[in-house]
């Protein structure tokens, strides 16, 4: 049984790495206009869907989908805190900690939940489908890496410092194409360098915010999740 | 009525007005766009909101048209030299245009926050996937009361003289402090929940997300109208009518059998102004003058 769960994973995680490239060369290749902001935002919106139904067809229950809720309230709220300094947010701190505590599955639903639900606040707009997407993945990789494991405080403030610099990498290819309708080294470039200030706040925030919160929160979440048998992770890719 | 119109309908309208004003380079179909976009967004928010947004969109074009000239070195009509670089009319314009395509599509961003409100989302996502859905519905109903929660909370830290003379880091620490105090006041408060919402069935096989929103007769006619123009001047688009381009120098813009995709998306893109407009002259219309 456990196998075969295990085998089901793999092949879900084949199919969505593989298809996400395959999409980007068809489209450049087949799409006769050579649009690549709207190709770019199709492409985004597409890699949300597996993620989002990997996690429908798991088998989460009650408490599970509650306890993503409130994380994602919590993730929401530290972003509206966090209001008047800007890129100085826990945002991406609260979607590792949970990622890690809970699981990979849970950290992606955080995640990319928190940024559509946030952005009815902040404004939604063509980033919206980009920001869940990132925000998703570092939840999704932080629970990969770090869940059910002894943590090692030094590898998350790593991991924190690279997921900043991923989040407005992959942000910066969006502005690039928006700006360009085709991706140019140059101005990608130069549009990096312009960022440079943004992503020392980001790795700055993250760092502090990691050091700060994990202790605390980890030791919350994990006797929440011993106390009423929740997210235990073997149970949960059945 | 467009209150009351299915989300779906209107996610789906708005999809393809977005992707028609990205796809779209001709200046004609961009400056329909752009004024229908702003009529919309007039008649749902209000004059004020909109002079905002427009001054936004005017500082977002100038700072492409700007820019643009510095990366692109085409074109023809050379207008002036800085230093070592040529500044040319084609760039210059075409800078333009780039910042009114993604001018247009933010105002059509901002029509599609005011259409589609929180309840739409989640009525959206539920459709498809209720499990987000109830975690969507689950957080917007909680994130309130959560705030208040905080407010309570760092009030009494600041009534305990925490604050005074703190440094920027120990306030990021404070704040973190309540926020780590508003987990756990949280969290056991959602087992809570999430046990009564077993005990009310939630568990059981079939649930399905409630939406006060029906499809009716008139959902059905703008899905059908939106779908066939939408994909028809999409593939027009394609096959090459109303294309233009910059480089080297600007395409003539001839008046062909090009001008029904003009009027296509001038329709097309006004179709919520219409029932708008048509809803406020019957209510005027229909109101009591007595």
């Amino acid at each position: 049984m456990e196998n075969k769960a295990k085998l089901k994973n793999l092949i879900f995680y084949i199919i969505a790495f593989l298809i996400i490239p395959t999409l980007i060369i068809l489209g450049i290749v087949f799409l006769p206009a050579k649009n690549y902001a709207v190709l770019s935002i199709i492409i985004a919106v597409l890699c949300n869907i597996p993620f989002l139904l990997n996690f429908e067809k798991s088998k989460t229950n009650t408490r599970e989908v509650v306890l993503i809720a409130v994380m994602v309230a919590l993730t929401v709220v530290s972003r509206l805190i966090f209001a008047p300094l800007p890129s100085f947010k826990p945002v991406t701190a609260m979607v590792i900690i949970t990622g890690i505590a809970f699981g990979g599955r849970a950290g992606y639903v955080t995640g990319a939940m928190s940024a559509l639900l946030s952005d009815v606040f902040f404004g939604q707009g063509p980033w919206t489908p980009f920001q869940m997407l990132c925000w998703g993945l570092i939840g999704f990789f932080a629970g990969i890496l770090f869940c059910d494991k002894k943590i090692k405080l030094w590898a998350v403030v790593l991991y924190s410092i690279f997921s900043g610099v991923l989040f407005s990498v992959v942000m910066d290819i969006w502005t690039v194409i928006a700006i360009d309708n085709t991706f140019n080294f140059v101005r990608y470039g130069e549009v990096l360098l312009a960022s440079i200030p943004f992503i020392a706040i980001y790795i700055v925030s993250n760092v502090v915010f990691i050091l700060i919160l994990t202790k605390p929160f980890m030791k919350k979440l994990t006797r929440i999740k011993l106390k009423f048998d929740v997210f235990d992770n073997k149970k949960i890719s059945e | 009525m467009i209150e009351k119109q299915n989300p779906i309908t209107i996610l789906c309208y708005l999809f393809f007005v977005i992707f028609i004003t990205m796809f779209s380079t001709n200046p004609i179909m961009l400056g329909i766009s752009f004024v229908s976009g702003i009529l919309l967004y007039c008649i749902l928010c209000g004059v004020k909101k909109t002079l905002v947004r427009l001054g936004y969109f005017i500082i977002f074009v100038a700072i492409i048209a700007i820019i643009n000239p510095i990366f692109s070195r085409q074109g023809m009509t050379q207008l002036f030299w800085i230093g070592e670089f040529v500044v040319t009319l084609e760039a210059l314009l075409n800078g333009v245009a780039i910042g009114v395509i993604f001018g247009s599509v933010i105002i059509w961003f901002g029509v599609l926050n005011v259409l589609l409100c929180s309840d739409k989302i989640i009525y959206i996502f539920g459709k498809f996937t209720p499990k987000i859905g109830t975690i969507l519905s689950i957080a917007l109903g909680l994130f309130p009361k959560y705030i208040v929660q905080y407010r309570k909370i760092d009030n009494n830290l600041k009534g305990l003289g925490l604050y005074d003379g703190a440094s920027f880091l120990s306030k990021v620490k404070l704040k973190m402090h309540t926020l780590s105090t508003l987990i756990t006041w949280s969290v056991e408060g959602a087992v809570l929940l999430s046990d009564n919402m077993s005990a009310r069935g939630y568990d059981l096989k079939g649930k399905r997300v409630y939406g006060k929103y029906t499809f009716g007769v008139a959902d059905g006619i703008l899905l059908i109208v939106s779908l066939a123009l939408g994909i028809s001047i999409l593939v027009f688009m394609g096959l090459g009518s109303g294309s233009f381009y910059y480089y080297p120098t600007f395409k003539q813009i001839v008046w062909d059998s090009s001008v029904w995709i003009y009027f296509a998306t001038l329709v097309f893109m006004n179709i919520l102004v219409v029932i708008n407009l048509w809803e406020g002259a019957k209510w005027q219309f229909l109101k009591s003058k007595i």
